[in-house]
């Protein structure tokens, strides 16, 4: 039997003891090669788990998920109703910008020139008008969206390439993120009903119909919704469990047998968050 | 309640209310650590990536059941760790899956893998070696700093069931850790050979 508690070695690891304590375990766990190379063993494992960095997601990588996910959601973006600004066309913008201003230049010119007749400078000037506002639009929108994201961008723009950064940061602001501010009026949410479970009736009956005959034949599984079951029937006795996929949904149930090996109320919990589908007790 | 957990029951019910900005914000504050858990669960960053995707999607679909009395960030958590298990169970299979015609096994992204999380390599080769249970408790509570009482939520299993995954994963990590170094200094002293 070991000498030493395994949790209070581990607590000396962490450096979780009060120094005092510390010091006088440290001595005593000195002269015991078993205990000395499990400490060493602990600190090693921490160590290295602290000199590890945290994974941080692409832009372009963030972008497509945020993405995927709005979209499996049914999330209705500003994006998404105003495809034109899902990227924003630096190019478009510099040349109607350059366009704007020489018009504007020209204009008064044109206008001196030929005074009161319908040339293209009208037209010209119609059009720079009507432009000038969609491009100031998705301007705002970009600059709205990167100063939302200017410190993440800025942090994980040191351990990306430039090219990907770029493209993903303005992906970012036109697929997923919604601005806050009045530059995107058309922003209007459309949130799902949360829950597309099957009704929990049919599928609570359809897997209390595939229990095993023998309540004991099925084993307490150490993973699962064990927690969640045990505060549902509020029992620490032995919990019986059964797992099945139904409906694509992953899903256990859990009963309680009792001393006349009779099976008890069933609950039905979803695998992935346990939450629970149903019961019938 | 802790600052960031009460904020996130708020955006929850911001984001129930129909609040576009509340999503955004929620996967502003935990998509990568989110990732960071798939990442080193799985050890795919393509696999991570499907598995981040779907645990949002799993908990924002559900939103309306969560009901406060865990963070959200553990019932997110727990999501991550599911749905990663759930990932490990479905490629496992595929594996045992034999390759189609044609295919040559020598084209596998095995070593891109490896390559993907580029972090301290040794590490986290040494944390694919753990069983999975060990590795789930080591990323929560060692990596991602969760206390131990979350980490047990998040695995739905006790508070002492934890602790020996800790203690004796850490064991194994030091164990691989050793013999990842051994095995890298026999290689290069036959390099320089």
């Amino acid at each position: 039997m070991p000498r030493f508690d395994p949790e209070l070695i581990a607590a000396l690891a962490e450096g979780t003891i009060d120094p005092a304590r510390a010091e006088t375990l440290e001595r005593e766990i000195a002269a015991d090669p078993a205990a000395t190379a499990e400490l060493a063993a602990q600190r090693a494992a921490l160590s290295a788990i602290a000199e590890a960095e945290q994974p941080t997601l692409l832009p372009a990588e963030r972008d497509r998920i945020r993405s995927a996910i709005a979209t499996e959601l049914g999330i209705v973006t500003a994006a998404e109703e105003a495809p034109q600004s899902r990227r924003i066309p630096w190019g478009s913008v510099a040349i109607a910008a350059a366009s704007l201003v020489g018009v504007v230049a020209v204009v008064p010119v044109v206008g001196l020139l030929s005074a009161g007749g319908d040339d293209a400078s009208g037209s010209i000037a119609a059009e720079a008008a009507t432009t000038a506002p969609a491009a100031t639009q998705d301007l705002d929108l970009g600059a709205t969206s990167f100063a939302e994201e200017m410190p993440t961008a800025g942090a994980e723009r040191d351990s990306a390439e430039t090219t990907e950064q770029d493209d993903g940061f303005f992906d970012t602001s036109a697929t997923t993120t919604v601005p806050t501010t009045t530059t995107a009026p058309t922003a209007t949410t459309a949130l799902p009903v949360a829950g597309t479970l099957v009704p929990s009736d049919d599928l609570l009956t359809r897997i209390i119909e595939r229990l095993p005959d023998d309540p004991r034949a099925a084993s307490v599984a150490d993973e699962g919704c064990n927690t969640a079951a045990r505060e549902l029937f509020e029992s620490d006795a032995a919990l019986f469990a059964h797992t099945e996929r139904l409906d694509e949904i992953d899903v256990i149930a859990y009963y309680l047998i009792d001393t006349d090996g009779v099976r008890g109320p069933v609950a039905v919990f979803d695998l992935a968050d346990c939450s629970l589908i149903g019961s019938n007790g | 309640m802790t600052d960031r957990a009460s904020t996130d029951a708020a955006l929850v019910e911001q984001y129930l209310a129909g609040d576009v900005e509340a999503f955004n914000e929620l996967m502003r504050a935990h998509e990568n650590r989110v990732f960071g858990v798939c990442l080193r669960m799985l050890r795919d960053r393509e696999a991570a990536l499907d598995a981040t995707q779907e645990t949002f999607v799993t908990v924002f679909r559900k939103a309306d059941r969560f009901a406060g009395r865990s963070a959200f960030s553990t019932w997110l958590y727990r999501v991550a760790v599911n749905t990663c298990y759930d990932q490990a169970r479905r490629r496992q299979r595929r594996r045992t899956e034999p390759l189609p015609e044609g295919r040559d096994p020598a084209d596998s992204h095995a070593d891109d893998q490896f390559k993907a999380v580029e972090l301290r390599p040794d590490l986290e080769r040494a944390l694919d070696e753990l069983p999975q249970e060990f590795r789930a408790a080591i990323v929560l509570a060692d990596v991602e700093g969760m206390a131990i009482q979350d980490a047990a939520e998040a695995l739905g299993v006790p508070v002492g069931t934890v602790k020996s995954r800790l203690f004796r994963g850490r064991r194994l990590l030091a164990d691989a850790l050793g013999n990842l170094s051994g095995a890298s200094d026999t290689q290069s002293g036959e390099q320089h050979a």
